[in-house]
């Protein structure tokens, strides 16, 4: 159960919510030194939104 | 090549406008235009589709003495106040909305350190933007809408020894470079994180703890320098605070109204643009334009009434000592219509150039893009009309109450 939990927040796509560009984890952002796989609390906190700018703190997991 | 040069001849570069304009044109209007001839029109789609950023202009407009009616004669100033501002921006805004929108920028972030009681930065900062050795953005765009309820800061200050420290990203502010200056407003909490009100600060883009970020990309006016600013425990001594917390609110309400009203000369700078595209297309079209809704002939007698009504508040707003807090709600209304307007008058454009004006080097369809700024950047539509509607009540609930209370013995 832990598991599949780490899972499901490992492929968790997250969004910002000043631009709403959307990070997805499986994809990662390599034109953006993040590669695929990587999941969203293991991007640095110096990394920034390619869109707008803003830091990891302005981003949101995605509501489906 | 440049794509500016690889253009069709652009049937709209006679940039003196089409609507009548009363009385003598001011010599330092008159040397911009030359200089938007000279110099913009070649450029515009530079600016447009390669985001160049038009520095060297920029600062000619400077030295032409474009800014100078943003300032006090003591700093630089010409004594000409809003209303000159304001023809600057119109006249630049005719041929292109980013330069234009760049202008606001430079004499907004001037006129903030006019309106402040800091004579210090004043005499230290002021003679070099009017002059436009310095350029200048303001980053005020999330400060007046927190500030309005509408979204939270994005901005912390903290009080320290002779200072404040700074933290927190603004996404989008223009015309900026690592040796420009802007001016931001964030709030300051104590100890207990209570609200102690907002410090307005004049930030160094060099300095230490303040980071630069060139990421966003826009539809239309991102020849701005539109970036990201990054404060990572950012020191800002007191010698370059505008406004302290406890002065903060007053100082707000005396840069509004000059900061929205400027933002006119945008709208009808566009405007004018649009009407000369139509008429233009109806030296050809004008059997079949005739059954577009909207005919030159009535957006230019709206932009003639606009304009007025611009230069009317301006001076009426420069003449208050409170900054013109007390024509809030009139600069508020004629902001909004100019928003309206430019999109109208951008979309008539469009429509009476027909399928050329979907070419890319066509500017009717530059003008529709740039149109919709002027209707989204802040104060936006929505913004405006939120504040009209809050204004309006309380003004009618005020009225009630004063119907209620009993009558003064005169």
């Amino acid at each position: 159960m832990i598991e599949a939990t780490e899972q499901t927040a490992e492929t968790t796509q997250w969004v910002c919510m000043v631009c709403n560009w959307i990070y997805d984890p499986v994809v990662g952002a390599p034109e953006h030194g993040i590669a695929a796989g990587t999941a969203f609390a293991d991007i640095p906190d110096d990394w920034y939104c390619p869109e707008c700018g803003v830091t990891k703190a302005d981003f949101e997991p995605m509501q489906r | 090549m440049s794509v500016s040069s690889a253009a069709a001849p652009n049937m709209a570069s006679d940039i003196c406008g089409i609507a009548a304009q009363v009385g003598v044109v001011d010599s330092v209007v008159a040397e911009v235009r030359e200089l938007v001839k000279k110099r913009l029109t070649p450029k515009v789609l530079d600016v447009d589709l390669k985001a160049e950023y038009p520095e060297d202009l920029l600062r000619d407009i400077g030295k032409a003495g474009g800014y100078r009616g943003a300032a006090s004669p003591e700093y630089g100033g010409n004594d000409l106040g809003l209303r000159h501002v304001v023809e600057v921006i119109e006249e630049v805004s005719k041929e292109c909305l980013s330069t234009g929108f760049m202008i606001w920028c430079q004499t907004a972030c001037a006129r903030y350190i006019d309106q402040s009681d800091n004579t210090w930065v004043k005499e230290c900062y002021l003679p070099r933007i009017v002059s436009g050795e310095l350029l200048a953005g303001t980053g005020l765009s999330n400060t007046m809408k927190s500030a309005d309820t509408i979204e939270d800061y994005r901005l912390s200050a903290r009080r320290a020894e002779g200072g404040y420290v700074i933290n927190g990203v603004l996404p989008w502010v223009s015309n900026l470079g690592p040796d420009h200056v802007f001016v931001t407003g964030c709030p300051v909490r104590g100890a207990d994180g209570e609200l102690q009100g907002l410090a307005f600060v004049l930030v160094e883009c060099g300095q230490p703890g303040f980071r630069l970020v060139d990421c966003a990309r826009f539809i239309g006016l991102d020849g701005a320098r539109t970036l990201a600013c990054h404060f990572k425990e950012c020191f800002i001594p007191d010698a370059m605070v505008l406004a302290q917390p406890s002065e903060s609110a007053a100082y707000l309400a005396r840069i509004k109204p000059g900061m929205i009203l400027a933002q006119m000369g945008m709208g009808l700078g566009l405007i004018d643009g649009c009407a000369l595209l139509m008429e233009q297309s109806n030296r050809t079209h004008g059997h079949v334009n005739q059954y577009l809704d909207d005919q030159v002939g009535e957006v230019v007698a709206a932009l003639e009434e606009a304009r007025t009504a611009t230069y009317d508040l301006c001076d009426a707003v420069e003449a208050d000592a409170g900054g013109g807090a007390r024509y809030g709600l009139d600069v508020l209304k004629l902001r909004l219509a100019g928003g309206e307007l430019s999109v109208r008058a951008a979309h008539a454009a469009m429509l009476h150039q027909g399928a050329k004006g979907y070419l890319v080097r066509n500017a009717a369809q530059r003008r529709l893009r740039e149109a919709y700024f002027v209707a989204i950047v802040t104060p936006a539509t929505k913004h405006l009309r939120r504040e009209i509607a809050r204004m309006g009540s309380e003004a009618q609930a005020m009225g009630s109450e004063a119907q209620a209370l009993p009558a003064c013995a005169a």
